[in-house]
């Protein structure tokens, strides 16, 4: 049952898998499927057994009126092209269950979306700061998040705060 | 014993904390490793990370795909050209734009020699932590080798940008094949001495053998990739696996190593560099004539945007598997990047692999899987 | 000739004489002037990288640059026994309190080259609300040569510590002194 195809097959029948709550198309994967927050360590454990490894984690901020994080599994095989995507569409402030008890990165992983996002985690054995500083306080990778407080790290103390110099594609680049 | 007796037994008294990092010269940037010691024995390690943090993946999202691309030469410094090549063809393929034939020859062709580089550092910065500094000065004469002949095609040293969508932004000049081939034939005439100077010395053989031995799970459990998961005796390269570009027609094989310890970390990487002087041998035969940018300009094209999608895209960078999540919401500007960094995983196994040891054998086991940290901070 | 030292306290005529006859024999400076030209002549910078422009400044000191011409290649992994700080990379924010204690572990006199856009104002990751670095070493230490690239070639490198020499010569230091 290494085959993606067969293997979200047999998702499906165990009825882990869940209706796309958008409509973004994957591509770059064999397979793809969304999953419910409550299947997921489940259907790791699957893609475990089968062999395959935990290749990425992605956070992604979709701007959901209630405030939701897809977040975008990926897992690949050392013997073939065999690619599966997994998608977990999970509301704010609703953990998510850890597989950091199934592979051993995802504690890495988990972390860097708690503090870039704020995205929850339960039963995760050590939920901190992997790449800020300790104590940051802001979630850098949220799109609503503009600029950290001043600091003397930074121009905002001494220059007067610039207005928005994003460049225009037409004459920089 | 009352309840206010103060207690110890949450730290076992004969274990002592040791500091290593952020600056030391064998963390290879900016690692910070919190070790837990029982006199020599390392009883637990814990990697710190985020030193070179840089925010890489917000910029992403603050620039169009053009100007992001000099950001990918600087995530893993030393395989700049498979980094931006790697984001160009994740866009392309999202987007569709074709890439024409001499390109993607070129750009196996300037990726390989950048492999070679990469690995050539690696080596001399090995040796150098084990305590050897001779090794050094060759290898970086290899390298130097090397650069002036991608800073002949490229413009720089180090960071490159070459990599446009729909090809590249310079081509390879008519004599660049024969430049190309000397060094090449230099490298060849260096295998049997960095044989005899590294393999057949006794400190270098007995510090490498038989210490940081990954087993297969920690490395299915981590996704360890690369050259670290070759010397495991996995033959996977994803140039092989999910090949991409113009690896297809090129004839090389994936050197592997069952025995998982530093030496065969060593030797799986020179066995590497001497299939990378195959692709190359075999691109600059096969080289077509032809344009290098696809016609519809889109190298240069500021406002491209891209169909609404997620897309992952691996390619095998120096160091292992690199991976680029694009998500576009149809935009001029990605809607979220995210890279998978091959040093992350492999630094991160070290939690798992490294306890047991003696705290001598750390810098030999750290400097095998040849991390590269601000790649792994992003 | 000779210079003849007349017997008893010599006068003030006699000593412009002596001077006089001395100066094509003795240099007469001061012993800072000196030291200086040691110190400019024999750099000690610390090893230590940040991120892609340490890779350069490894490559100065290797085979074909080879920073030991000009003195300055005795790279110490320790900053107590370091007087040049290479700022070679980018300093992010997790990062800038261990480049000021690194930078405060350095014995005086010491000196600093910022190498690269990134340590002279944060260069390629400077963006209006940017989070994770320090916008140039500047903020957090005294900088005494720029060096501007991304990376800077190593013959730039060379040029700043050339540069760095002869303002050390100079005996000028310049700015805070922290
Ligand atoms: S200036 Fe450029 S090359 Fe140097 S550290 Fe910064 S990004 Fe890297």
């Amino acid at each position: 049952m290494a085959a993606p195809a067969e293997l979200v097959r047999l998702l499906d029948e165990r009825g882990w898998t869940a209706e796309p709550p958008t409509a973004h198309p994957m591509s770059g994967v064999s397979e793809s499927r969304w999953v419910l927050p409550e299947h997921l360590v489940a259907a790791a454990r699957a893609l475990k057994e089968a062999g395959y490894f935990y290749e990425s984690l992605t956070c992604v901020d979709r701007l959901d009126p209630q405030g939701a994080f897809e977040l975008v599994l990926t897992f690949a095989r050392w013997d073939a092209p065999a690619r599966i995507g997994v998608r977990v569409w999970t509301p704010k402030d609703t953990p998510v269950p850890s597989l950091a008890g199934v592979f051993g990165i995802a504690e890495w992983n988990e972390r860097e979306a708690w503090e870039l996002f704020g995205v929850e985690f339960s039963g995760h054995p050590k939920l901190r700061w992997l790449l800020l500083p300790d104590g940051t306080e802001f979630r850098p990778l949220l799109k609503s998040f503009t600029a950290p407080p001043p600091s003397i790290y930074d121009d905002s103390l001494t220059a007067p705060a610039s207005p928005d110099d994003r460049t225009d594609p037409d004459t920089h680049g | 014993m009352t309840a206010q007796t103060p207690t110890l037994t949450a730290e076992p008294l004969d274990t002592y904390t040791l500091n290593m990092g952020p600056q030391h010269p064998s963390t290879h940037g900016v690692l910070r490793l919190v070790l837990t010691l029982r006199g020599e024995k390392l009883v637990h390690v814990d990697p710190v990370i985020g030193y070179g943090h840089r925010g890489h993946e917000k910029m992403a999202e603050n620039r169009t795909y053009a100007q992001f691309l000099p950001n990918t030469s600087r995530q893993d410094y030393l395989s700049g050209v498979i980094y931006n090549n790697a984001w160009c063809e994740a866009v392309e393929k999202l987007a569709g734009i074709p890439v024409p034939e001499r390109a993607l020859v070129a750009r196996v062709i300037l990726a390989e020699f950048n492999r070679l580089a990469s690995h050539l550092m690696w080596i001399g910065a090995y040796l150098l932590d084990l305590g050897g500094w001779t090794p050094q000065l060759y290898t970086w004469d290899d390298r130097e080798a090397i650069l002036f002949l991608l800073e002949s095609v490229t413009g720089s040293r180090l960071t490159y940008c070459t990599g446009r969508f729909g090809g590249l932004s310079r081509d390879l000049d008519a004599d660049f094949p024969a430049r190309a081939r000397v060094v090449l034939k230099k490298l060849k005439d260096r295998w049997q001495e960095y044989e005899d100077l590294v393999e057949g010395n006794v400190i270098f053989v007995q510090r490498t053998r038989g210490v940081g031995i990954f087993t297969k799970e920690q490395c299915q459990s981590y996704g360890v990739t690369g050259s670290s998961l070759r010397a495991a005796g996995v033959a996977y390269d994803v140039r092989k696996v999910e090949p991409y570009g113009a690896y297809p027609r090129f004839q090389f094989d994936i050197p592997t190593r069952p025995e998982s310890d530093a030496f065969a970390r060593y030797w799986v990487r020179v066995q590497e560099m001497k299939q990378s002087v195959r692709i190359i041998e075999q691109a600059l035969e096969q080289l077509p004539d032809g344009p290098i940018l696809t016609e519809r300009g889109l190298g240069s094209k500021k406002r491209l945007k891209l169909p609404v999608g997620t897309q992952y895209y691996a390619v095998e960078a120096a160091r292992g598997a690199y991976g680029i999540l694009l998500v576009s919401e149809g935009g001029t500007e990605p809607y979220r990047a995210k890279f998978r960094v091959p040093s992350y995983a492999n630094l991160a196994v070290m939690q798992d692999v490294m306890p047991g040891y003696m705290v001598a054998d750390l810098v030999g086991i750290l400097g095998s899987i040849d991390v590269i940290i601000p790649e792994i901070d992003r | 000739m000779g210079v003849v030292v007349p017997a008893g306290r010599p006068t003030d005529a006699e000593l412009a004489r002596l001077a006089e006859d001395a100066a094509p024999f003795v240099r007469l400076a001061m012993v800072e002037d000196v030291l200086n030209l040691c110190r400019a002549n024999s750099l000690w910078p610390i090893t230590f990288g940040l991120a892609c422009c340490a890779i350069e400044m490894m490559a100065t000191g290797m085979a074909k640059y080879d920073l030991a011409r000009f003195g300055a290649e005795v790279f110490r992994p320790s900053p107590r026994q370091a007087d040049l700080m290479i700022l070679a990379g980018t300093i992010s924010r997790k990062m800038a309190p261990v480049v000021q204690t690194l930078w405060d572990q350095m014995p005086e006199p010491k000196w600093s080259i910022a190498m690269g856009g990134c340590t002279i104002s944060g260069g390629p990751f400077k963006y209006p609300g940017e989070y994770a670095i320090a916008e140039g070493a500047e903020k957090i230490m005294r900088v005494d040569v720029h060096v501007p690239g991304c990376p800077p070639r190593p013959e730039a490198l060379i040029a700043g510590i050339l540069t760095l020499e002869e303002k050390i010569k100079q005996g000028r230091r310049f700015g805070r002194t922290r």
